[in-house]
């Protein structure tokens, strides 16, 4: 869910026809390309070459490439490019029939089984596993058994044997659409199911059909050609591809080159379909839904100014100062060449819990992951500092691999897939204590008893033979904080850990945390959107917006006293601090996206206050002792809050 | 209330079937709620309260296994899909998650028209202007009907999904989570709008969520939903302030204050116990997690009983520890709005 | 004991297969234009000679009892005799097994070894090796079975003469030129399951590595070689296991064409040979013969996948 912003959001490009989308991509091109003029070529053969495909040239026999013969000749001196020409009718037209029965049945039935359900989609699934379970080919030649040379009777089975791999998969796709809820909501806007079909399912299958068509028509080509091969498709001397390589095998010894021209073109065609059908997948998914992540946003779009000196911030620390447990300075971090975070200054000081507190978007969690050298979605660090225990972590690999699990330890959003599925909490925690401290078996056994009772489950010894699919997602937050703690951590960074849970679960987590802090002494690092978490767990907050702290402060102070109209933004729309029949004070807009940043003040476009100076860039500056904003307007926020 | 109720749900019950073994989960046990026009009621409650599953049964996405659901004085239990067809126009829904709520294949002026779609077609003049004042009702600028889903931010989308919920004109809207996906100062945008279009257009909602103080800004009255069951109901300050139930009150003190003085007091009293969840005993299904539970809620299902202030309880000991809940009523306490 | 139930369900959820595909062959066989007791006395028998040899072969029965009368020679193993070479189909197929064996066992190990290491070095070098094993992916799926065998054949056993041309050397008879024979079909064979099982363990390697709880081991300092050999192989095992399967599957296809190619004595040669003569009993039972592979194949995988994952073996 909470996926940091990756900074690739196309903008509002109209979606053109997936035609033109597969034209743009190279493959795409060159597959349908192939496909067309070798249409067109066997279609227009008796044009396109002298030489008949039956006409012998018995003075040039097994004869290479020559000017008369493009291709050379067979052992009885045929025409290789004309025979190749002719023999690829038959192949079209074996693609064309097992296509058309593929497609009739795999829609209709894959389409029925997923939409209608019950018991048309039992009898579907049931017999569409078994036929997928069976070599096609085999089947395929007990039909030529018993109708000798038929090669229509062979393909249209070929295509009912085919057809339960794209049932399968147009009735997972179907079912998957049908639980969209714009499906929901159609059916509650009274739309009929055919209306519902039209217009919300069919187009969405429209490319899956064209990709498994096209994988489908490769493996039909193949399997034409192998039958020819086999002799069993279209008798000598009529031409097949497969015909080509079977007499290319006659001759393999005196004239090893008919297998170019036998087979390349058998290759090439297989290929362009293969191809084509990637690129089509690939189209389809570009244009749709822009992704959750690089939804773009409606900031007012300005030209951002990269060229701004650096280390503007003044970094003189809250508080701590050289005492610091932790110590970011100046972090900057991009993904994919573009900064979602800018220098980021904050510390924090044993045994201290600190808030990093801001909506979606502004960079919370790729701080926190920054500090310990994770950035995620290919993205790095791009300058800074981040000091622990006086050792800059940005410049020493080693530290960083060495302070993972000892000195930091990190506990993620989703409790549910924190933990590796395959593997018992046991063997998993066990792993984490014998990563982190030098003991047996037997010890190490016991340690994760400790653990598991440290973090209040009931049953330690059950709940370490479980596996994480066994768990609750609070209790499966226990564990991923015992996990968290096996390597005695001086530092916990906590993302969002309990914004997945239920709210009495997530109660139970906040005070778990509280009481592991009074025990064990380690300083928190909570990253949150929720005032309440904030209120409930930290000593100090750093709100974040845009990929800069904007404020920062004792939570006290903060809550009392913003010194950053975001700050007090964010804290009035708390529904909280909602008064009864009046609307609730909102701020206008939403977050910008990294590409949207503007070169001033980034809060100036939603802010009530901004003025002429907040077109400038606004450093971080110090209102007040031990308090930080970055705001042209806090000493005047700071003396109207006490006042 | 003077009126008849616009929506009347009685002992509703709704079941899934989980494998062919195993007995059917019951996700909805025997509950009663009404709505009167122009009224919010919150539905609150945590994951596997059956909170949306109400809402889904009310709008005929889930079947219904017994009870009846009445709307506008017509019984719409089991309605086949023409009456739904009818029904479409005055009953309408907004969804959590505004990602899968639009199509992103289909543009927002075409998302926008399938709803007036069951109703013949109208004029393509007349359809274009609905959606361009939809729109602008809902805060979106006009250009937005010829974009895709993809070009918008959550706050956006879910804005688009409300105007589409408005098109037909419905009378009742159902919310099912429809803010908890976005940002503190998106999620109060759309809380303003929603309000707003209710005092304009004289909607009822039935408000779905997990959030209490959501819950408690938009609704009139709250019904508290635990495991299927109706835990409480009452008038929304009321129940806030001066929660019965012990389950209410265990949720109400979960829910962490942005106010660390306050939050704080609260969090010393807090116990340090790990819930575990058994599964649903013959009694009260919350008695496994209560602090006053005795013999008789582990044996007896409490029945859900009117209180003398307009709220009701389903609890044994009602009697004993409302006294003790009264008590603290000299907090100051606002008057419910609507009566 | 959950093992042993696990089995004995799959064989029994298999047996409509088994069912289903000879009823399949039946009914496909009784459509065969001609009749058998015609072709067998002659042209020149009398109508008394003609009826009893068609009595003595079942067919002035309906067809269902037809089939079940043949189900229940099926169950005493008799599959008939060979209308081509008049041998028993059983003893042909059961001297025709070990071949088609030795050519898919081999090209099971090879496949799945080269295609397994092919696939994570990919996955852990990146760049290039990430472009080739795409590249190879398309080219395993265009380049069919037989002509590549041809081009091998003409490479490594006409030019280079370093394999035999054609031909089968049983283990038996000797190991080396056994293992010789195997070489190039083996190769031919592999080529396109190599391309499918190095693509499906690298997106599945590198699937994983994206997962959230590799990131938190990580932070938490779980050391590399634990989460790339213990973890991330253990969870992209999974997808990898049924892509074997419907691998093997396909081999047991392919060896059709390769067997012929290399004039082998397997089952694949066998069936091709029967459709060419059209000898239906032949047919009938080599159809019975892989589909029974299919079915044991298949509960390979299952049983693979319930030791390896244990959200299955809990269920």
């Amino acid at each position: 869910m909470k996926q940091p912003t990756t900074p690739s959001a196309p903008r509002s490009r109209n979606r053109r026809p997936l035609i033109r989308r597969v034209l743009v991509r190279p493959a795409g091109a060159l597959s349908l390309g192939w496909l067309v003029l070798l249409t067109v070529a066997t279609l227009a053969a008796p044009l396109l070459t002298t030489h008949g495909p039956l006409d012998q040239d018995l003075g040039h026999v097994l004869s290479g490439p020559t000017a008369d013969h493009l291709l050379g000749t067979d052992n009885l001196g045929r025409d290789l490019l004309s025979r190749l020409l002719f023999g690829g009718r038959s192949t079209l037209l074996a693609v064309g029939e097992a296509l058309a029965v593929f497609l009739a049945l795999g829609v209709t039935l894959g389409l029925a089984s997923g939409f209608l359900g019950g018991w048309v989609d039992w009898l579907t699934v049931r017999t569409a596993d078994l036929l997928f379970a069976l070599p096609g080919i085999i089947i395929v030649l007990v039909v030529l058994s018993v109708f000798p040379g038929n090669l229509h009777a062979a393909m249209i089975t070929f295509g009912v044997l085919g057809s339960p791999g794209i049932i399968r998969i147009l009735r997972s796709q179907t079912l998957g659409i049908r639980e969209e809820l714009y499906v929901a909501a159609a059916k509650v806007a009274g739309l009929t199911r055919q209306q519902i079909l039209r217009r919300h399912i069919l187009p969405r299958l429209i490319s899956t059909v064209i990709v498994q068509a096209a994988l489908f028509a490769a493996i039909v080509v193949t399997i034409q050609a192998g039958l020819g091969f086999l002799g069993l498709g279209a008798q000598p001397p009529d031409p097949t591809w497969g015909g080509l390589v079977a007499d290319a095998s006659q001759a393999l010894d005196r004239a090893p080159w008919m297998l170019v021209p036998s087979g390349i073109p058998l290759v090439l065609t297989v290929l362009a379909l293969g191809s084509l059908g990637d690129a089509v997948r690939d189209a389809a998914t570009e244009g749709w839904s822009v992704s959750r992540m690089t939804a773009p946003t409606d900031a007012p779009r300005t030209v951002r100014d990269d060229r701004r000196p650096a280390g503007t911030v003044t970094t003189n620390s809250t508080r701590s100062g050289t005492s610091a447990l932790l110590s970011v300075r100046n972090l900057s971090i991009d993904i994919g060449g573009v900064p979602v975070v800018q220098e980021v200054s904050f510390d924090i000081a044993p045994g201290e819990t600190v808030g990093v507190v801001g909506e979606s978007g502004c960079g919370k969690s790729v701080t926190s992951l920054g500090i310990l050298g994770l950035v995620p979605g290919g993205g790095r660090v791009a300058q800074g500092q981040v000091l622990f225990d006086g050792t800059d972590l940005v410049a020493s690999p080693a530290a960083r691999t060495q302070v993972r699990g000892t000195g930091i330890a990190y506990v993620s959003q989703e409790p549910m897939v924190a933990l590796d599925p395959m593997f018992t909490v046991g063997r998993q925690l066990g792993e984490a204590v014998r990563r982190h401290e030098r003991c047996d078996r037997r010890e190490a056994r016991s340690r994760v008893t400790e653990l598991l009772d440290m973090v209040n489950i009931p049953d330690p010894a059950a709940v370490a033979g479980r596996h994480p699919h066994q768990l609750s997602g609070g209790m499966a937050q226990r564990v991923a904080i015992a996990l968290a703690l096996a390597g005695r951590p001086k530092l916990l960074i906590a993302d969002e850990p309990t914004t997945a849970l239920d709210v009495t679960v997530q109660a139970e987590i906040l005070t778990l945390l509280r009481n592991l802090q009074a025990d064990t002494g380690m300083a928190v690092l909570i990253v949150t959107h929720d005032w309440g978490v904030v209120a409930d767990l930290c000593h100090r907050a750093v709100v974040m917006y845009a990929g800069q702290v904007v404020e920062a402060a004792d939570v006290e102070e903060m809550f009392a006293r913003p010194l950053h109209p975001y700050t007090a933004g964010l804290l009035a729309a708390n529904p909280h601090r909602a008064r009864e029949g009046e609307p609730l004070p909102t701020i206008p807009g939403t977050v910008p996206a990294p590409r949207d940043w503007p070169s001033g003040c980034r809060f100036a476009a939603r802010c009530e206050l901004a003025d002429d100076r907040c077109a400038e860039p606004v450093t971080l500056t110090e209102p007040a002792p031990d308090r930080l904003s970055r705001c042209v307007r806090s000493q005047q926020l700071l003396a109207e809050g006490t006042s | 209330m003077t009126q008849p109720p616009l929506l009347d749900i009685k002992d509703l019950t709704v079941e899934f079937r989980q494998g062919r073994r195993t007995s059917p989960l019951r996700a909805v046990d025997t509950v009663s709620l009404s709505i009167a026009p122009g009224e919010t009621v919150g539905l609150v409650g945590e994951s596997g309260s059956g909170k949306s599953t109400i809402g889904r049964a009310v709008l005929g996405l889930n079947r219904v296994h017994s009870g009846q659901v009445h709307f506008e004085g017509r019984d719409v239990t089991h309605a086949s899909s023409r009456l739904r067809r009818g029904l479409s126009a005055r009953l309408q829904v907004v969804f959590q998650d505004p990602y899968s709520s639009l199509n992103p294949a289909r543009t927002i002026g075409q998302t926008l028209a399938e709803p007036l779609l069951a109703h013949g077609k109208p004029r393509k003049q007349e359809m274009r202007d609905r959606i361009a004042e939809m729109l602008s009702r809902v805060g979106m600028p006009a250009d937005t009907a010829d974009r895709y889903p993809g070009q918008f931010s959550g706050g956006q989308r879910q804005r688009i999904a409300i105007a589409r919920a408005l098109m037909p004109e419905p009378r009742l809207v159902i919310c099912d989570e429809p803010v908890s996906a976005l940002d503190l100062s998106i999620q109060a945008q759309v809380m303003n709008l929603l309000a707003d279009l209710q005092r304009d257009l004289d909607l009822s909602y039935l408000f779905i969520a997990h959030d209490l103080p959501v819950v408690r800004h938009l609704s009139h009255r709250i019904v508290v939903l635990y495991r299927g069951q109706v835990m409480e109901t009452g008038p929304a300050a009321t129940l806030y302030d001066d929660p019965v139930h012990p389950y209410t009150r265990t949720l109400l003190a979960a829910v962490p204050q942005p106010d660390p003085t306050a939050q704080r007091a609260r969090t010393a009293q807090r116990g340090t116990a790990t819930t575990v969840s058994a599964p649903a005993p013959a009694g009260c299904v919350f008695a496994h997690r209560c602090p006053h539970a005795v013999d008789l809620c582990r044996r007896e299902r409490p029945p859900l009983l009117p209180l003398p202030d307009g709220r009701a309880a389903a609890c044994h000991r009602t009697a004993e520890l409302h006294p003790h809940a009264k008590a603290r009523q000299s907090q100051p306490h606002t008057v419910r709005k609507h009566s | 004991m959950a093992t042993f139930r696990l089995v004995v369900r799959r064989l029994l959820s298999s047996t409509p297969l088994l069912f289903l595909v000879s009823a399949l062959t039946f009914v496909l066989v009784s459509l065969v234009p001609g009749d058998p007791a015609r072709t067998i006395v002659g042209q020149h028998a009398t109508v008394e000679q003609y009826e009893t040899v068609r009595r003595q072969l079942g067919l002035d029965e309906p067809l269902p009892v037809q089939y079940w009368h043949w189900l229940v020679r099926v169950f005493h193993g008799d599959l008939g005799t060979s209308l081509f070479s008049g041998e028993p189909v059983t003893s042909v197929l059961n001297n025709r097994l070990p071949v088609s064996l030795s050519l898919i066992t081999a090209g099971t190990i090879v496949s799945g070894v080269l295609g397994v290491l092919l696939g994570l070095l990919s996955a852990r070098r990146g760049g290039l090796l990430v472009k080739a094993v795409d590249v190879l992916a398309l080219v395993g799926l265009a380049v069919p079975a037989f002509w590549f065998a041809l081009v091998l054949i003409a490479v490594g056993a006409v030019r280079l003469r370093w394999f035999p041309v054609t031909g089968y050397v049983p283990l038996a008879d000797d190991p080396v030129e056994w293992g010789r024979s195997l070489v190039l079909p083996v190769l031919s064979l592999s080529l396109s399951a190599v391309a499918i099982i190095a693509k499906q363990t690298r997106d599945s390697v590198l699937d994983t590595f994206g997962r959230d709880f590799i990131r938190v081991m990580q932070a938490n300092g779980f050391s590399r070689r634990s989460i790339l050999y213990r973890h991330v192989l253990r969870n992209a095992a999974l997808p990898l296991v049924t892509v074997l399967g419907v691998v093997l599957v396909s081999l047991l296809a392919a060896a059709v064409f390769v067997e012929t190619v290399f004039a082998m004595p397997g089952l694949g040669s066998l069936t091709q040979q029967a459709t060419v003569q059209h000898d239906i009993p032949v047919i009938q039972g080599a159809v019975l013969y892989i589909t029974i592979l299919v079915v044991l194949v298949n509960l390979l995988v299952d049983l693979a996948y319930s030791r390896l994952d244990p959200r299955v073996r809990a269920a």
